[in-house]
């Protein structure tokens, strides 16, 4: 741990990534303390405010009678929406969905790739061959299509009520993204593993498990997968930033969060037909939004070069 | 005597012509086997999440004058009250006699409704398809030839900041810039709106400024916003290509022979590694004509992405169906061209 902090911290690039990962981890597990204003409450009288505003005197009233009298004076620091939300808020509880879906969706699908990336490369013959023509189908199913199909099924309201009654304070669209994204971007990781296992299975240390009588799961399970962590360790870290752009992507096309829940892609849905008009309104979401991606790739790519050289860019 | 050897030596080499010839063969007729449980699969999975989706297409066609004894015979007309397997049958069957049904919502085949779009989505992936190869193809050259330079560092920063930009937000952005603050832009649509040859004497009758108003600035800016993604992974994908063929010893020969190193970098370098370059030109083209959606709803570009997420929340399943068809068939034949031109580029590559 201590010689990866070294070698993170030597690799300029990575080490970038891992500070915007960790500003936007922060910001998303403590966005309830770190913001100053509820990320769904409308101050009436406050819309559209440029960043910086201060409010005070008979706004201020205005204002803190509305938020239940907690405020006398404060500032809206990146502005407002049409709607007279804060946007700093809204942003950091954001960061919350998107790291949420970014990860969860991507720990499904580094179940799925490797169950079948194991599985194929290990076994091989007509399995093998059968496990990868359903890589392949789901492959060729384009971008974020498959995951607009699933959402459309799962956009119902005997789903919905289900998922709203265990999902909290969060929206509970939340669930119809991780089971979206989970199910549609572990290909990339399959393959990858498949041909790691395969180059793993002929070796002696495999053959010697073999000859002691250890079973196939033992084998795969102990020997097998934790030779494949390197490889996917810096595949997932990429998939988190690939799938941190298709939640964003989706909410944008309104298949996501709904509003008024806050998420980067629908805030920059609404804020795009006030674009000329508040640029701060879609800048801020969408800064945060390429940041935190960049993060997760630049952290990708410095992890690669330090895990696993061999491993080419992907994407 | 000569005769005879002449002739040996050129049936001998027809035959190795041939035989080569059938191998090719072999190998296509193999990949379009491999495509067709690919094609079966992605509507069978396709089907099968949309018949658990909620809504009923028969309530969709008939609107308002629902009727349940008509709505009954309708759905017993469109096979709606069979299994669940034997309407994925008949899809199939209809499929492929090239029918891919009518639409609900458009009262229109959807062949015919999904035709205009795909041909705007086409368009559209064409131009950014030429601005990511010729710009991320450069940034890759620029970066290899000079590695670890300014010029790569800043280039790599580039192209990782372009996999990480939201393609929707950039599209926002350059709109704001380009077309509402310069007004150098349109904000949005594929071609001009108003009279032609208005324009044209507007214009004083230049060809190249009418045909630029009239719809190549139109393309400009969805283009460059699709073509941002393929081109920052072009553009890594070069590099590194690049840089592993540079190390090879034919590349020290070259340039021991005294040839100039931008030649060495361009003829001997690139050549050889064309093929990864090629593969990922490929794997981006199907996915940009699929992913276009978000593109082309900043834009508001009348293509196939738009309409098969309208069709989605419509409800318009023979259009969502038909459109995930035509998307796989691009993707399958798109990659079965890449597979094919590695040994157009690479003559040592056999098919087998």
């Amino acid at each position: 741990m201590k010689q990866f902090l070294r070698q993170i911290f030597r690799h300029g690039s990575g080490f970038v990534g891992l500070v915007l990962v960790i500003v936007a981890v922060v910001s998303g597990t403590f966005c309830g303390t770190l913001s100053p204003y509820s990320p769904t409450y409308q101050y009436r009288g406050q819309e559209k405010l440029p960043p910086g505003s201060v409010i005070s005197g008979d706004e201020a009233k205005l204002a803190s009678y509305e938020d239940n009298g907690q405020r006398s004076s404060g500032s809206f620091m990146w502005g407002t929406d049409s709607s007279g939300r804060d946007v700093y808020s809204r942003v950091l509880y954001g960061a919350r969905i998107s790291l949420l879906v970014g990860v969860i969706s991507t720990v499904i699908n580094v179940l799925i790739g490797l169950l079948i990336g194991t599985v194929s490369g290990y076994f091989g013959g007509w399995t093998d061959t059968l496990l990868m023509r359903l890589t392949d189908t789901f492959f060729a199913f384009p971008g974020v299509l498959l995951a607009i199909i699933i959402l459309a099924t799962l956009n119902n309201d005997e789903v919905k009520s289900v998922l709203g009654s265990i999902s909290g304070s969060i929206d509970p669209g939340i669930w119809g993204l991780f089971i979206a994204l989970g199910l549609t971007g572990w290909t990339g990781i399959a393959r990858v593993i498949r041909g790691t296992v395969i180059s793993l299975r002929e070796k002696e240390f495999i053959e010697a498990a073999r000859a002691v009588g250890c079973s196939n799961a033992r084998i795969i399970i102990l020997h097998i997968i934790p030779n494949c962590m390197a490889p996917l360790i810096v595949l997932a870290t990429m998939q988190v930033a690939y799938n941190i752009l298709s939640e964003a992507g989706l909410s944008f096309l309104g298949l996501g969060i709904q509003p008024p829940n806050a998420s980067w892609g629908g805030m920059l849905a609404t804020a795009k037909n006030y674009f000329a008009e508040m640029p701060w309104w879609g800048i801020f979401p969408g800064l945060a939004l390429a940041l935190t991606v960049l993060g997760f790739n630049l952290l990708g790519d410095g992890l690669r070069d330090i895990l696993d050289p061999r491993l080419k860019v992907r994407t | 005597m000569s005769e005879s050897a002449n002739s040996g030596q050129a049936a001998a080499g027809q035959g190795r012509r041939q035989g080569e010839g059938s191998a090719f063969w072999t190998y296509l007729l193999k990949r379009l086997g491999a495509a067709l449980p690919v094609l079966v699969g992605v509507t069978f999975i396709c089907y099968a999440i949309l018949s658990a989706a909620p809504g009923d297409p028969v309530r969709i066609l008939m609107g308002q004058h629902y009727d349940e004894e008509v709505a009954n015979e309708l759905r017993s007309n469109m096979g709606l009250d069979k299994p669940f397997i034997v309407q994925y049958g008949m899809f199939l069957g209809r499929v492929s006699r090239g029918d891919l049904g009518r639409s609900y919502v458009k009262n229109l085949p959807v062949a015919e409704y999904l035709a205009p779009k795909f041909s705007n989505t086409i368009q559209l992936t064409l131009v950014a398809m030429f601005i990511a190869i010729v710009f991320g193809v450069s940034a890759g050259i620029i970066s290899a030839a000079w590695n670890r330079s300014f010029w790569d560092y800043t280039l790599m920063l580039l192209a990782v900041a372009g996999i990480s930009l939201p393609v929707f937000w950039l599209g926002m952005l350059l709109q704001l810039l380009f077309a509402t603050h310069l007004g150098w832009m349109p904000v949005s649509d594929m071609s001009y709106s108003g009279n032609p040859e208005a324009l044209w004497n507007e214009v004083g009758g230049n060809y190249m400024l009418w045909l630029w108003h009239m719809s190549i600035k139109f393309y400009v800016l969805p283009g460059v916003t699709l073509a941002t993604v393929p081109m920052a992974i072009i553009a890594r994908l070069t590099r590194s290509s690049m840089l592993e063929v540079m190390k090879l010893d034919y590349i020290r020969q070259a340039r021991a022979k005294g040839l100039g190193y931008s030649r060495v970098v361009v003829t001997h370098a690139l050549r050889n590694a064309l093929i990864p370059i090629i593969t990922v030109v490929g794997n981006n083209f199907a996915v940009l004509l699929t992913g276009a959606v978000l593109t082309e709803t900043v834009f508001q570009w009348p293509g196939m992405g738009r309409a098969m997420v309208e069709a989605i929340n419509q409800l318009d399943y023979p259009v969502v169906l038909g459109g995930v068809m035509i998307m796989a068939v691009v993707f399958v034949i798109v990659n079965l061209i890449v597979d094919l031109t590695y040994g157009l580029v690479d003559p040592r590559v056999r098919y087998g």
